[in-house]
């Protein structure tokens, strides 16, 4: 957790502000105002419908807020429920001519959530008690379930097994893992439902925000009325700061790559420098080298700014709720080390990445050399976990292609993993020497890091474009050619 | 109470994590139920150098035990560690 989290960025005047019971309906009408913006304009969410139920959620809540654990359990199951029908009838789900002619769509739609619903409840029962837990389970419950999703993805013609299943492996991964150490024995099958909330990380994106109810029953504010104005405070923050980066966002969109259709366009006054976006000067092989390194550089910005507006939104939206954990996107651009950045660009997937591929590597290594124990789980978790997690993330789509196209995503993929793993092996290497020397850096050094972080990360990012039709030899031709 | 052997465990560990916090941090001044990791004293780094200095000094292997090495974020909760499964 960065030491940022913990020095309580909200100020006591405001939290005294916020915890006047009258003050708490202008935070939720801004909330809820918030909330309505990102249904609108945030990246990845925008037209989706899926953060408009989070606002009745809230609003009940609010009133009632010892009933928090059935509020979101039932948005969860409302929610799941609408997120299969909308995956039966398509996305435009109010606009349908004739709903009767949808009713065996709708009562499908229903039939999966029950199974889903079903499937979870008798997963959480047979592994709760620790004592009770199959030893399969207990020695290997993680790897069994990720065969288990794996072999049903392969084999089982239906979605909810090629893209529900997969984006909730790491849910239930943690929830296995919860129950292997005997966290979850004293918990009712509700506490764990809510975070299907799809924008809190399931059924939408495989990342877990907020871990599971182990972790988010650790940072609990509710039942301290100044940390719960603390918490929803800093919430509201965060939405707002994700308000600020969208904005942000379509500024850098129309200013620097002059996209038409954003209502900013008009403001700025249809001027543009009209540059290429990073695939489009791969695909064109533009080597002239202020386009080029201005391109690298504004797409990892361009790129930061959507991913932090989607973190604070979730993280936010979670926070409004009750649980003050940790932000998923915290200034990564200020990183002054390459694992540094890697922690703070996205928390909870670096999470992931920790806790089920290097941990294990490194805790397994135990015999093995210092220096090669930590280079081998560096590698098993950077390179041979992100690898698994993107195909896992993507298997419905890969499953719809020839194994040539297959092998054309995954090499990419797999360069880009690999020039991680290497730069965060060799950041994590420079750490442990740095230790040695007491005196934090100077201003200029500091400076200098974070110059030379941002352009590892804008640099690798060139294997990471996915819209680009180049295989990695093209892009590595690319490169050498605007270095020369 | 604690034994001689504790206070000397104690100090031991306070020594070597001091080694591995951030620079600047006096871990002497952090209550020892703190979360060393959530009040900055800590990088994420540090919790593989805990593991080893654990495995070495106090035998204790994690591939047996059903413990999260995640859960080990205070001074408080590693001597707990410590006292239940050093080898």
């Amino acid at each position: 957790m960065s030491p940022a989290h913990s020095a309580q960025r909200e100020s006591p005047d405001a939290v005294d502000y916020t915890y006047a019971a009258t003050k708490r309906l202008l935070l939720l009408a801004s909330a809820c105002a918030l909330l309505l913006w990102h249904e609108k304009y945030a990246p990845w969410i925008s037209g989706t419908g899926i953060l408009l139920p989070i606002i009745p959620a809230l609003v009940i809540t609010a009133f009632f807020p010892k009933a928090r654990q059935q509020i979101l359990s039932g948005t969860a199951v409302l929610m799941l429920v609408y997120f299969l029908i909308r995956k039966e009838i398509g996305p435009d789900l109010l606009h349908q001519p004739t709903w009767a002619s949808h009713a065996f769509d709708v009562l499908r739609a229903l039939t999966w959530t029950a199974v889903v619903i079903l499937g979870l409840y008798a997963l959480f029962i047979s592994i709760r008690v620790p004592q009770r837990q199959p030893s399969l389970i207990k020695r290997h419950g993680v790897l069994l379930l990720h065969f288990v999703i794996c072999a049903m993805a392969l084999t089982t013609p239906f979605w909810v097994a090629t893209v529900l299943l997969p984006v909730m492996a790491w849910r239930l991964s943690y929830l296995i893992r919860s129950a292997t150490l005997g966290d979850i024995a004293a918990t009712k099958f509700s506490d764990h439902l809510f975070y299907l909330i799809p924008p809190f990380g399931s059924a939408f994106v495989p990342t877990p925000i907020g871990k599971n109810w182990t972790y988010l029953s650790r940072h609990d504010a509710q039942y301290h009325p100044r940390e719960l104005a603390r918490c929803q405070l800093a919430g509201l923050k965060l939405l707002a700061l994700a308000a600020a980066w969208e904005i942000a966002g379509m500024a850098l969109d129309v200013t620097f790559f002059g996209d038409t259709h954003n209502l900013m366009y008009i403001l700025f006054g249809r001027s543009s420098l009209e540059l290429p976006r990073l695939s489009a000067v791969l695909d064109h092989n533009i080597t002239n080298a202020p386009v080029a390194v201005l391109s690298l550089y504004l797409e990892l910005i361009y790129t930061a700014l959507r991913i932090a507006a989607f973190g604070h939104i979730v993280v936010g939206s979670i926070r409004l709720f009750g649980f003050h954990i940790q932000r998923h996107v915290d200034k990564p651009l200020l990183s002054t080390s390459i694992i540094e950045f890697w922690s703070r660009w996205t928390f909870y997937y670096k999470e992931i990445i920790n806790d089920f591929f290097f941990l294990p590597a490194f805790m397994a290594l135990r015999s093995v050399d210092v220096r090669l124990r930590l280079f081998l789980a560096v590698y098993a978790a950077a390179f041979f976990g992100n690898i698994y997690f993107w195909i896992l993330w993507n298997i419905n789509k890969l499953l719809g292609m020839d194994w040539r196209a297959i092998v054309a995503q995954v090499e990419c993929v797999a360069v880009y993993n690999f020039l991680l793993a290497t730069g965060i092996y060799v950041s994590m290497v420079r750490q442990q020497r740095a230790r040695k020397d007491a005196s934090p850096p100077s201003p200029w050094a500091a400076a200098r890091s974070i110059f030379g972080v941002a352009t590892f990360y804008a640099v690798i990012h060139v294997w990471n474009i996915r819209d680009s039709s180049l295989g990695p030899i093209e892009r590595l031709q690319w490169f050498i050619h605007l270095i020369w | 109470m604690p034994t001689p052997d504790q206070d000397n465990q104690l100090r031991e560990l306070v020594a070597h994590l001091q080694t591995i916090a951030r620079p600047g941090v006096n871990l002497a001044a952090i209550p020892d139920g703190a979360n060393l990791f959530e009040v900055g004293a800590l990088d994420s780094l540090a919790l593989v150098e805990i593991i080893m200095f654990l495995e070495q000094r106090h035998n204790i292997d994690f591939r047996r035990l059903a413990v999260d090495p995640k859960s080990l974020t205070s001074v408080r909760e590693i001597m707990h560690l410590i006292a239940r499964d050093a080898g």
